[in-house]
């Protein structure tokens, strides 16, 4: 008898997680019927298949089951985690594209289509030859993987963010650069991105409003001149939800603003439907919601527009930016310098800024604010060679 | 269905288990048919009734074959109907499409469309057709009818019974080729004890292990090997991508059949071992004793030894090897790749029965061991390369086409797969076995109680692993 018990347990074990499982795996598929939201995976869970007789024999039911299965099997995200850390053990620095180093995820940015890019490039240049009377700049903010590449394990075969910066401003000789990767760099002990997502940070975002100053020629507000607000300590941004990696501690959303009072501003966000006005750049909803970033200024929208009341010494006019979401965060640092600032995100926009009623007249300066990965990857910039 | 998905794991398995348990001795293999025939039709909803047909048809011809017992002419027509029915069947479900390829290629004209053939007026798109395991049940299916009419079994009577044998849902996609002849006695009378349900979990424990925390893992490195440039890929790099696959498919496959065997267990079931460390060999020939043992004995007792083996001459010998070694190409699938990875097997064992093996005997173990895996390695190109010529230029890399030895590449390779590659290395070997029984001898009880936690342990982290395969972020990343 005793010469069995080790089997009798390993069965027991067994059978105990065989049946544990699926059983309240059950329970669970039970009670959340119909659409169920992964706010992680960011998609709606598959819905029970439709049992037909047509959806079996094309072989539709089955797959469509599995899925439905298993979007609801029991500890769903904590067999993911317990992957990926044990993946960690075995060495792996890079999970489903990401990068874990140095108590940060980075986004892995491996390749681009150079082509692609170089039309990007062309269509920026010549939409500026097109508008002389427009001073046109241009800022490209390298990611977390240009400014830690060097705590990234070696020969992993990631692109190098400066030379392509480099190479995109000497490409496009008729738009004035800003460089922020030599202030970003210069800060790198600094929170300047977010541990577990893909943008930047409120201060990022202000060391580049600084050095823009210089080259847009405005007078910039000193740090010490702003108080940060910690508007939420529990963030989990993008790349958490790719490895559910729950050892990184949660990143912390800071909101900037003149200690001397920020001035009141309009916000008006044109959805593509319809136009609805703000009195804040914070959209706070968002603060209770996974998608905490998208507190700056909301998710990504066609055309945005803010008004702010600055005095007129500090007014340097109107101001254009076309941009993808790091400019979220930019933005309301630049509305302390600009009094009409319009938003425009290209991947939304199907036909003409007129269409979308922006007119190029109305704006002194264009500002292209992207980041290395969306600019690599956008395929929207050369619309603006029929603009 | 796949054994290594979370619905046939929590819900296929313990249910089908549980109803088999209580269900009582009589009723079993009724279960079994049902349980399998969710099982395959899962996956094929169609050609389930292909399968059904041909077991139906071998079923009668053993019928058949037994009332006329002693008379060989009706004994020869029911073995003849049911070779050429299960024949059939692989030849316009798998070979159909290939062999009309090369008729056309022949004849320099699209005589055959290939798009738009028919069988008895059915339209069928042969490439992309493959019932699953098709190539594994008619073989098991044969086994049947020609051990019955050599009079090496006895006639199954019972319907249930027989159509249980096929259907035996753990080795009806990818084997092991289970023979009734195997299984005969066990069909009609088997029973379950501790021992052996507890043998089968930790078998069938092992055997996931190895396909999802093992193949699984090296596989990405020859995924991503396989689809570069061939012309800048480093020598390097080259021998570690195909190094990769060949402990990918030995992972993978013998993972399934270890899978399989342990489940049979669990339902009262001995099958046979499908590998025996096969990387381990000092021969060509050995490596085909040791690896996919079943198939090989397939051949051999029913292709081999019938037409003479190795009594009839040197001549006929090496004439009986050469038809071998071209189905066994063959079986594994219509192209022409499989074709030379068979005859390349064909040929150097013939070499060995010739003059090699005993050249082979006298070489230091590690020599003989080098040689073996050099071909083996090399036959693995071509079987899992898409044609001819991409094998070539594969092959090509791996001796330097690319005129570099070694890159940035291949370090970052070597050095995140490292690990993989020597948890690879060690698990194809007899040492794991070797040291449990070691520790064994040492302390029976640590063992026994240690064993709990590694088995349990690796069963959460393949659950881990299986889970997030299906873990797809939508994630909208550069909005």
């Amino acid at each position: 008898m005793k010469k069995n018990t080790h089997k009798i347990i390993t069965i027991a074990l067994f059978s105990l997680m065989s049946l544990v499982i699926p059983v309240i795996t059950l329970i669970n598929c039970f009670v959340n019927q119909g659409k169920v939201f992964s706010e992680n995976e960011n998609r709606y869970l598959q819905d029970f298949p439709e049992l037909s007789f047509d959806n079996i024999i094309d072989k539709e039911f089955t797959p469509d089951f599995e899925e439905y299965f298993s979007d609801r099997i029991f500890l769903r995200e904590q067999w993911i985690g317990l992957k990926n850390n044990f993946d960690k053990l075995l060495g792996k620095t890079e999970i489903k594209g990401i990068f874990t180093a140095d108590g940060r995820m980075i986004e892995a940015w491996k390749s681009y289509d150079k082509e692609s890019v170089n039309k990007n490039l062309t269509a920026m240049n010549q939409f500026a030859e097109k508008h002389p009377d427009l001073k046109m700049y241009f800022m490209l903010a390298p990611t977390a993987q240009g400014i830690y590449e060097d705590t990234l394990p070696k020969n992993s075969g990631i692109e190098n963010q400066k030379a392509f910066i480099k190479n995109c401003y000497e490409n496009t000789p008729a738009i004035t650069n800003i460089d922020v990767f030599s202030d970003l760099n210069a800060a790198k002990n600094n929170y300047i991105y977010y541990r577990t997502d893909h943008h930047w940070t409120s201060l990022a975002a202000y060391y580049s409003y600084n050095a823009a100053s210089k080259i847009m020629k405005f007078n910039p507000y000193t740090l010490d001149n702003f108080s940060v607000e910690h508007a939420s300590n529990s963030f989990r941004g993008t790349l958490y939800s790719k490895t559910l990696d729950n050892g990184i501690t949660p990143d912390t959303i800071d909101y900037y603003s003149l200690a001397s009072g920020d001035p009141q501003v309009i916000v008006s966000v044109n959805n593509g439907i319809e136009t609805k006005e703000y009195g804040s750049m914070y959209f706070r909803d968002y603060l209770t919601k996974k998608d905490k970033y998208s507190s700056f200024l909301g998710a990504n929208v066609p055309v945005l527009n803010i008004k702010s009341s600055i005095s007129a010494e500090a007014d340097n006019g109107s101001l254009l930016v076309i941009k993808d979401s790091y400019a979220h965060s930019l933005v309301p640092f630049l509305s302390k310098n600009y009094s009409n600032i319009t938003v425009v995100d290209l991947r939304y926009i199907n036909g003409t800024f007129e269409d979308v009623g922006v007119n190029l007249e109305d704006y002194g300066s264009v500002l292209f604010m992207y980041n290395v990965i969306t600019f690599s990857q956008d395929l929207n910039l050369k619309k603006l060679s029929f603009m | 269905m796949v054994f290594s998905t979370p619905v046939f794991l929590f819900l296929f398995l313990p249910l089908t288990l549980l109803i088999y348990y209580v269900t009582p001795k009589k009723g079993q293999n009724l279960i079994i048919l049902l349980s399998g025939l969710l099982f395959y039709s899962w996956g094929e909803p169609i050609y389930v009734v292909v399968m059904l047909i041909s077991t139906m048809i071998d079923y009668f011809a053993g019928l058949i074959m037994n009332k006329f017992e002693g008379r060989k002419a009706p004994r020869t027509i029911c073995l003849i109907v049911s070779l050429v029915m299960n024949l059939g069947l692989l030849g316009v479900f798998k070979y159909s499409g290939f062999i009309a390829e090369n008729i056309n290629a022949i004849a320099g004209q699209q005589l055959i469309d290939i798009n738009n053939m028919n069988f008895f007026g059915i339209e069928f798109l042969p490439m992309n057709m493959l019932p699953i395991g098709i190539s594994f049940f008619t073989f098991q299916s044969m086994s049947y009818t020609i051990d019955l009419y050599m009079g090496n079994v006895k006639v199954q009577k019972n319907p249930i019974s027989f159509a249980a044998f096929v259907t035996l849902f753990p080795q009806i996609v990818a084997g092991p080729i289970v023979r009734y002849d195997d299984i005969a006695r066990e069909l009609d009378d088997r029973t379950i004890n501790l021992d052996l349900i507890y043998e089968g979990i930790v078998k069938f424990i092992i055997g996931l292990a190895k396909k999802v925390l093992i193949a699984n893992s090296i596989g990405s490195l020859w995924t991503t090997v396989k689809a570069m440039e061939m012309g800048s890929v480093s020598v390097l790099t080259s021998w570690l991508g195909i190094l990769a696959f060949t402990f990918q498919i030995y992972f993978d496959f013998s993972g399934y059949s270890d899978m399989a065997v342990g489940l049979g267990k669990m339902m009262g079931f001995n099958f046979p071992q499908n590998f025996n460390y096969p990387y381990l060999s000092k021969s060509i020939s050995e490596f085909w004793r040791r690896w996919h043992i079943t198939l090989g004995s397939w051949f051999k007792s029913y292709v081999y030894f019938p037409l003479g083996g190795s009594r009839k001459g040197t001549g006929r010998t090496v004439f009986n090897l050469a038809v071998v070694w071209f189905l066994t190409g063959v079986w594994h699938g219509a192209s022409w790749n499989f074709i030379l990875w068979g005859s390349l097997y064909g040929v150097i064992i013939i070499l060995e029965k010739l003059f090699l093996g005993k050249i082979l005997e006298k070489l230091p173990t590690a020599v003989s061991m080098i040689y073996t895996m050099f071909f083996v390695i090399l036959g693995w190109v071509l079987f899992d390369t898409a044609d001819l010529g991409a094998a070539g230029s594969y092959i090509g890399a791996m001796f330097g086409s690319s005129g570099i030895l070694a890159d940035s590449t291949s370090f970052y390779y070597l050095a995140t797969y490292g690990i993989t590659f020597i948890i690879c290395i060690i698990g194809c070997t007899d040492i794991p076995k070797k040291a449990v029984e070691f520790i064994r001898t040492k302390s029976a009880v640590v063992v026994n109680y240690a064993g709990i936690i590694v088995t349990m342990g690796i069963f959460i982290l393949c659950t881990a692993y299986l889970v997030d395969q299906t873990y797809n972020p939508f994630l909208y990343f550069n909005f």
